[in-house]
């Protein structure tokens, strides 16, 4: 008996394979030969297993960025379609003459490490090891005692993700401040952006029939990805979206009154006298949120629909710890 | 060094592929040494090398493609040589290199200007190593930061003492003397921890809660303990016990006071965090406008609500919505 191939050493017999096959290589040859599926592999047996497997393998590649194609050779134009596959070398290594310098690689360590224990620790690892691979070492005296992080708590950040590398429509429950009600969404799902510390999806919303924003924290429901897919948005697209709730931010604004010495005064960098000013904000339910912490120092001054909120927002809460 | 967990599955074939491309460049190294520049165990070199010397692939046999001297492994030298068809290190998956470059484009903010180049070459860089054409399903936009992150990131780099004006959670401003060591984010929010002069212990301090920030001169070793723990504050004993009911919108609350707690779902939980003084409850709570419940004890519940109604006095009459 041979000794069992585990999952790593399949896809790494598998990869090498398919880049030093030139010719590629057919579904049977692949079984007959290849570590990892030539011990079950049987001719003439059932092969729905097997299959099943190499589909698999084919998803893990792919989601590993290890791009591999397949063809149908011009000479086998017949009855006898079979596909044949491979990887290409040009699409598997670093684009030629890139290297990195020591500090370089410091700071891509540092990139790596923004992750900590979110969801995307593991791929930032899986990174941080081909970056390693290219040899160079970090020299990172300057970046010592610095840690950074970004979190993903939203359990419906890796899903969308995802969808959008898929470009996989999607549809969830979406619960918009101060409606008592969700609403089903059916998007096709653009891009994540993390805009000042809030994860938002960018994507076309199929129903209004326009780009719209979601936050992602406002997702009430699991992620349904659907077996439909539609056509990336073209470039520029997302950058227009951006730029669009830039433009949105700056045609929002609050004046905003404290006292010397209050905390506000510190967190807004106030001048010293100052007690009056004023800030744009994006959304009036996050900077309402933001405000709170500061809400026994701070005077909405305008405009009053932020007053409001606030005050609602600390009726609520002091009507929950009566 | 060396971390000692254990690869398998998707980790230890990206790795696989990561090592193979650094030893085609790399002939004769000491386990000890890849070890450290791959930030694994040696066992775990040794083990994969072994795998990839082994790799029988395609119509070769195992040998054509890879020859591992086991003489010089024996004495903790790795010696791999491969046949010409692999050449290099693979490029950076989609959600790898979409990981990393959100990283960089965090940091930018955070370094001085000649890493801010760097960064933005290697953002350059990672959009021509991923395995995509596609834009990235994922992008962090840079943080605008604290007015006072680059004069603190200074002092932590050159260990230099620095001097400020602080307003503590009780609204008291005080002059103090900090001994910089580490800098970390939470989101938008930065913070200093670092030895207190004024309080002889080390502390942790909210960067938009200083003022008039001086660097002093560089300070000599100190033996501190918990500064590169994953919590922001660290625990005391005299600190009460908050029984909380977190809202899934507000998870972030969570992954602040304790990060440790395994979220999941969509729906409450209850979760106990410890709070040192309950003076700052109410500012803590308010911030998630009510989706953020404190149970117990009583007393914390006053202070919540205590908080509540002094910021609902201090309001405007005329900004009252009914």
């Amino acid at each position: 008996m041979p000794e069992k191939i585990d999952l790593s050493e399949r896809l790494f017999n598998l990869t090498c394979a398919l880049l030093v096959a030139r010719n590629g290589l057919s579904k049977a040859e692949i079984f007959a030969t290849v570590q990892g599926y030539k011990e079950t592999y049987e001719p003439r047996g059932d092969q729905t297993a097997i299959n099943r497997m190499f589909e698999r393998d084919k998803t893990l590649l792919t989601s590993a960025g290890i791009p591999w194609r397949s063809f149908i050779p011009q000479e086998a134009m017949g009855d006898n379609q079979e596909f044949r596959y491979l990887i290409a070398n040009e699409d598997f290594v670093w684009p030629k003459g890139l290297t990195l310098t020591s500090k370089q690689v410091a700071l891509l360590n540092l990139a790596a490490q923004v992750w900590a224990k979110a969801s995307l620790s593991a791929d930032a690892n899986r990174a941080i090891h081909r970056i390693r691979a290219m040899g160079e070492m970090a020299d990172g005296s300057s970046l010592i005692g610095i840690a950074p992080r970004i979190r993903t708590h939203e359990p419906c950040f890796l899903p969308l993700s995802t969808a959008i590398e898929s470009c996989s429509r999607v549809s969830f429950d979406y619960l918009k401040p101060g409606e008592s009600e969700f609403s089903v969404r059916n998007i096709e799902p653009w891009s994540l952006q993390n805009i000042g510390g809030q994860w938002l999806l960018i994507g076309f919303d199929l129903d209004r029939d326009e780009p719209r924003n979601f936050l992602l924290r406002r997702i009430v429901s699991e992620i349904d990805i659907q077996d439909v897919t539609f056509e990336a948005p073209e470039t520029g697209e997302v950058a227009k979206a951006l730029a669009d709730l830039e433009l949105h931010k700056l045609s929002q604004n609050a004046k905003l009154k404290t006292s010397t010495g209050s905390a506000a005064w510190f967190h807004f960098d106030l001048a010293a006298g100052q007690t009056e000013f004023e800030v744009n904000f994006m959304d009036l339910y996050l900077f309402a949120e933001e405000l709170m912490e500061f809400a026994d120092e701070i005077e909405v001054l305008e405009p009053q629909p932020l007053a409001d909120l606030i005050r609602a927002n600390l009726q609520r809460v002091s009507d929950l710890h009566a | 060094m060396p971390r000692s967990s254990s690869l398998s599955g998707a980790d230890r074939y990206n790795f696989m592929l990561a090592l193979t491309g650094y030893l085609i460049n790399n002939r004769q190294q000491k386990l000890s040494d890849l070890a450290n520049h791959f930030q694994v165990t040696e066992k775990e070199i040794r083990s994969a090398v072994v795998t990839i010397s082994l790799s029988g692939v395609g119509l070769y046999r195992p040998d054509e493609l890879f020859f591992l001297d086991y003489d010089l492994l024996e004495e903790g030298i790795v010696d791999l040589s491969f046949a010409p068809t692999l050449e290099a290190v693979p490029r950076l998956s989609t959600r790898q290199a979409a990981a990393i470059a959100s990283g960089l484009s965090y940091l930018m903010n955070l370094v001085d200007i000649n890493d801010q180049v760097q960064i933005k070459e290697l953002l350059e860089i990672l959009g021509r190593g991923a395995s995509t054409t596609k834009e990235l399903p994922f992008v962090v936009q840079p943080n605008p930061g604290d007015r006072d992150l680059a004069l603190v990131r200074q002092a932590v780099a050159e260990s230099r003492a620095l001097k400020c004006s602080y307003i503590n959670s009780a609204g008291e401003i005080t002059e103090r003397e900090i001994e910089p060591q580490l800098l970390e984010s939470r989101e938008a929010n930065w913070f200093l921890k670092g030895f207190c002069r004024s309080n002889q212990e080390l502390r942790v301090f909210r960067l938009d809660r200083m003022r008039e920030i001086v660097l002093l001169q560089q300070f000599g070793e100190r033996e501190l303990t918990g500064v590169d723990s994953d919590h922001i504050y660290s625990v005391r004993k005299s600190d009460t016990d908050v029984l909380f009911e977190v809202e899934p919108e507000a998870f972030a609350l969570i992954a602040d006071y304790k990060p440790e707690f395994e979220i999941s779902g969509n729906k409450s939980v209850q979760v106990r965090i410890p709070i040192g003084q309950l003076e700052s409850l109410g500012r803590i709570v308010a911030r998630y406008s009510g989706k953020v419940r404190v149970l117990a004890p009583a007393e914390a519940r006053l202070a919540v609500r205590e908080f509540a109604q002094r910021a609902l006095g201090q309001r405007r009459p005329e900004a009252v919505a009914e």
